[in-house]
C-alpha cells in the first residue's frame, strides 16, 4: 500500500539507455521494514543490481533516497543518501550529504533510481511531474560552481546535485556535491554518476509534504527546537563549526595531527576566525549554521569565496599537511569542490604519493616532471590536477588502490593501511613523532569509531560508527546515559556496561551504535553531536509515528537499521567480501593488536548472528529479521 | 500595516534555512512546503546569499519569526 503521510509517497526510475521515466508507488511495508532512506535504497539497490556488475557500467543503480522529516521542521533533518555499487571499493557505495533531498521530496519523490547510460552528456530535470532528460553538452568539462551556477540561472529556485571533472573522468573518489557545497565523498559516487554520462540533476519541488497527525508532529519539532537552541554550545557551533572538536579530540585521543605534522591547532583556529570565516551558512531547516562561508581575507589566494561543508573535515585537515601554508590549503579545498572530487580521499592519495616519491618507488618521470615534496602546497595542488585530468600518475592514482598496488608492488601496503580499499581513516597512515623521527604506525585505540573503520560495509568512515566512545575516559553515568539515548533496553545494559570508567564492551557497544546511527541515515538526518543529542531513538520513534500515521517504537526503528545493515552487509557478500576485507592489512597492526582485532571481529560477528568464516548472516539471523528471501539469492551459509 | 502588525526582514541575515517558509505553510495548511508559504526566500546571485519577502497575502501572525534562529525576520505590533 502506498504511503502518503511524511513521505511523498513516490519512486521515480530513470532508465538513461531507454529514456524511459516512470513513477512507483513508495510502498509503506518497505518503509517499515528498512526504515526509510538509507534502507530503501538498499533494497532498491540489492534488488535492481545484478551480481558483480562493473560499477562503472551502464548496468550500475545510482539512487537518491529522501528521509519521513525531509522538508519538514526537525532540525538537520537537511541530508540525502545516495547508494550504488562503489566505484572505489568495488562494495557498497554510499554517502549523505545536505541539501536537494528536502526539494526532491518537495517535487513528489523518496527515491530517484536512475539506471543505464546515456548516449551523450545528459542531465535530468525534476520540475514537480515534468520530469526530462535534457542534453548536457554544454556542461560537460565545467566544473561544480560553474555547473550549478548555470542550472540556478536556467532554473530560477532550482537546487542542483552535479558532478565536476573529476565525476566525467571517473575518478574513483569523485565527489557528487549538491548546491555547490554539500559532497557525497568517498565512495566514488561521482565517478558512478558520471560513467552514466548524467553531469546533474535539477530540481524544484512546489508540492507539501503531508502529516498523518500535524498538531502532534508540531508540538515535538517545538521541544526539540527549544532543547536545541538552549544547548549549551549552541553559538559555538555556529561559530566555530566543526573546529570546535579538533581540540578536545586532539588532547584527549592522543590523535594530534599537529604533533604529527608540525603545525598547531590554536594559530589555525585564530587563523580561521579572523581571516576565513565568513557568513553563516544552514542546511535546510537547521537553526544551528555550523557550515563555514570561506571568504578569504589575505594571502596569494585572498578573495577566494565558497563554502565548506565541514570546517573540521574540509580545511583543517587539508591544512594539517600545509600548514602554517593556511592559504594554499584553502586554495586545495576550493579546488577540490569545483573538481567535485573527495577531500579526504584526495588529500590522502597524494600524501601516499608523496611518501612514494620520497622513498625513490615512483619519481619525475611518472608525475609528468613533478617533484612531489612532503608539506608543499605545489605538490599537492599539483597532483590534484593531475588525479581529476587523469595525467601522467595521476591516471592510476584515479582509480583503486588494487590498480596501484599491481603496479608499483606490493611493498606499497607498508605506506597506508587500505581497507576495502580505501584509504579515508584517521589511522590509516604511518605518523611520526613529535621529533619528526621514524615514520610508524599508529596504535588502535578500539572504540565504536575504530571497529567501525573495518566492519563498515562502504569501508572507512567516520560517522557512521561515531559514538562517545571517541574520546576517552568516559564515566559509567554518561556511558549509561549513552546508551539509553541510542536506544539500548534497560535490561541489556549490564551485559554491555562494566559500570566503569570506560567499561564498555566495544563489540556489542559497536553494533548499538550502528544501528542507531543507521537510524539517523534512514531519516537522513545530521549527525553533528549537537543534533544527534536532541533526537533520541525515543524522539525519532514518536515524531515518525505523527508523521506517518505509523505507530513505530524505538524497538522498530532500531529493528528496521539491523534489518538494513544485514541488506547491505548481503550485498558486499554477493560482491566478494570475506572477512579479510574487515581488517587492516596484514602486519599493519602491532602483533598483540592483530590478535585484539580477530577477537573483536569474532565478537562483533556473534552479536549479529553471522557466521565467524566470513560474518555471513546465518539463516536463523535471516528468519528473526524476516529477510529469508534474501537468503535465496546466494551466499547465505546454513 | 495589517490589523495584527508589520512584517520585516533583514534579508542580509537570511541563511536560507526555509524555517519560516516551512513554519508559515505549517500555520496556513497544517503541511509543510515552500510554494504554500506566504513568505518568499529566493537566492540572490550565485552564493548563500537570499532576498526575504512578504506576499500579499501574509497576515502578520509572526509564527515565522519564532522559528529565525538568525533575527532575519520580525514582527512590528499592530493595533491589536
Amino acid at each position: 500500500m502506498q504511503i502518503t503521510k511524511g513521505f511523498a509517497g513516490r519512486i521515480l526510475f530513470v532508465d538513461l539507455t531507454t529514456r524511459r521515466i516512470s513513477v512507483e508507488p513508495l510502498d509503506s511495508r518497505d518503509v517499515e521494514k528498512f526504515g526509510g532512506a538509507a534502507g530503501v535504497n538498499a533494497k532498491l539497490l540489492y534488488e535492481l543490481a545484478k551480481p558483480g556488475i562493473d560499477p562503472l557500467g551502464p548496468d550500475n543503480v545510482f539512487i537518491y533516497g529522501i528521509g519521513a522529516f525531509g522538508a519538514t521542521m526537525v532540525p538537520g533533518m537537511a541530508r540525502t543518501v545516495i547508494t550504488t555499487k562503489s566505484p572505489r571499493s568495488g562494495f557498497y557505495g554510499t554517502s549523505a550529504a545536505g541539501h536537494f533531498g528536502p526539494m526532491l521530496k518537495l517535487a513528489g519523490y523518496d527515491h530517484v533510481v536512475i539506471t543505464g547510460k546515456a548516449d551523450g552528456p545528459v542531465y535530468l530535470k525534476v520540475i514537480d511531474d515534468d520530469v526530462s532528460i535534457e542534453d548536457a553538452s554544454q556542461l560537460w568539462g565545467k566544473d561544480v560552481f560553474e555547473t550549478t551556477d548555470a542550472l540556478w540561472s536556467a532554473y530560477p529556485g532550482s537546487w542542483v546535485s552535479c558532478i565536476g571533472p573529476a565525476g566525467e573522468n571517473k575518478v574513483t573518489y569523485a565527489c557528487v556535491i549538491n548546491n555547490k557545497y554539500s559532497t557525497f565523498g568517498t565512495s566514488g559516487l561521482g565517478a558512478a554518476m558520471g560513467a552514466k554520462n548524467l553531469k546533474a540533476v535539477v530540481a524544484i519541488g512546489g508540492k507539501s509534504v503531508q502529516l498523518a497527525d500535524p498538531r502532534r508532529f508540531q508540538r515535538i519539532v517545538d521541544r526539540v527546537h527549544k532543547e536545541l537552541r538552549e544547548a549549551r554550545h549552541f553559538y559555538n557551533w555556529r561559530q566555530y563549526g566543526t573546529l570546535i572538536q579538533v581540540q578536545p579530540m586532539a588532547a584527549s585521543m592522543k590523535y594530534d595531527e599537529g604533533k604529527r605534522t608540525g603545525y598547531d591547532v590554536s594559530d589555525w583556529t585564530q587563523y580561521f576566525l579572523e581571516n576565513v570565516k565568513g557568513h553563516y551558512v544552514t542546511c535546510p531547516s537547521c537553526p544551528v549554521g555550523c557550515k563555514a562561508g570561506v571568504d578569504l581575507k589575505e594571502g596569494k589566494h585572498k578573495g577566494i569565496s565558497f563554502t565548506a561543508t565541514c570546517p573540521m573535515g574540509t580545511l583543517t585537515q587539508v591544512v594539517s599537511h600545509m600548514a602554517p601554508q593556511y592559504n594554499d590549503a584553502i586554495k586545495y579545498s576550493e579546488s577540490a569542490n569545483r573538481f567535485g572530487i573527495c577531500m579526504h580521499e584526495s588529500r590522502l592519495t597524494i600524501n601516499f604519493a608523496i611518501r612514494l616519491f620520497e622513498d625513490g618507488l615512483i619519481g619525475t618521470a611518472d608525475t609528468g616532471g613533478l617533484e612531489l615534496r612532503s608539506r608543499d602546497p605545489e605538490s599537492y595542488l599539483g597532483m590534484l590536477r593531475k588525479i581529476v585530468y587523469r595525467q601522467d600518475i595521476g591516471d592510476l592514482l584515479a582509480g583503486r588502490f588494487a590498480g596501484v598496488r599491481e603496479k608499483v608492488g606490493p611493498e606499497v601496503d607498508r605506506y597506508m593501511a587500505v581497507v576495502k580499499g580505501i584509504f579515508s581513516h584517521h589511522l590509516a597512515q604511518q605518523v611520526r613523532n613529535e621529533q619528526g623521527g621514524e615514520w610508524v604506525v599508529p596504535r588502535v585505540r578500539w572504540g565504536t569509531t575504530t571497529l567501525g573503520i573495518l566492519i563498515n560495509p562502504r569501508g572507512p568512515q567516520f560517522n557512521a560508527y561515531s559514538s562517545l566512545t571517541i574520546m576517552p575516559e568516559r564515566s559509567a553515568d554518561s556511558l549509561r546515559k549513552y546508551c539509553l539515548k541510542i536506544g539500548v533496553p534497560e535490561s541489556h545494559l549490564d551485559a554491555l556496561l562494566t559500570g566503569e570508567t570506560d567499561g564498555y564492551d566495544t563489540a556489542l557497544l559497536t553494533k548499538y551504535v550502528e544501528a542507531y546511527n543507521l537510524v539517523l541515515y534512514n531519516m537522513a538526518s545530521c549527525q553533528r553531536p549537537l543534533i544527534s543529542n536532541v533526537l533520541d531513538v525515543d524522539t525519532l520513534a514518536d515524531l515518525f509515528s505523527a508523521a506517518t500515521g505509523i505507530k513505530t517504537s524505538a524497538a522498530d526503528m532500531l529493528a528496521a537499521a539491523e534489518r538494513t545493515i544485514n541488506l547491505q552487509r548481503l550485498f558486499t557478500l554477493r560482491e566478494g567480501l570475506t572477512r579479510d576485507h574487515d581488517r587492516y592489512p596484514r602486519g599493519w597492526l602491532e602483533g598483540d593488536q592483530e590478535e585484539e582485532m580477530e577477537n573483536l571481529l569474532d565478537a562483533y560477528y556473534a552479536s549479529h548472528g553471522w557466521d565467524k568464516a566470513s560474518g555471513t548472516p546465518t539463516r536463523e539471523t535471516l528468519a528473526r529479521l524476516d529477510l529469508e528471501e534474501y537468503a535465496l539469492a546466494g551466499v547465505v551459509r546454513a | 500595516m495589517s490589523a495584527k502588525g508589520e512584517m520585516k526582514a533583514i534579508s542580509d541575515k537570511c541563511t536560507g534555512c526555509l524555517l519560516c517558509q516551512f513554519a508559515c505553510s505549517y500555520m496556513k495548511t497544517r503541511a509543510y512546503s515552500v510554494s504554500q508559504a506566504l513568505l518568499s526566500v529566493a537566492r540572490a546571485g550565485m552564493r548563500e546569499k537570499y532576498t526575504v519577502s512578504f506576499k500579499e497575502e501574509c497576515d502578520a501572525c509572526g509564527y515565522c519569526v519564532k522559528y529565525c534562529a538568525f533575527d532575519a525576520i520580525s514582527r512590528k505590533r499592530g493595533r491589536s
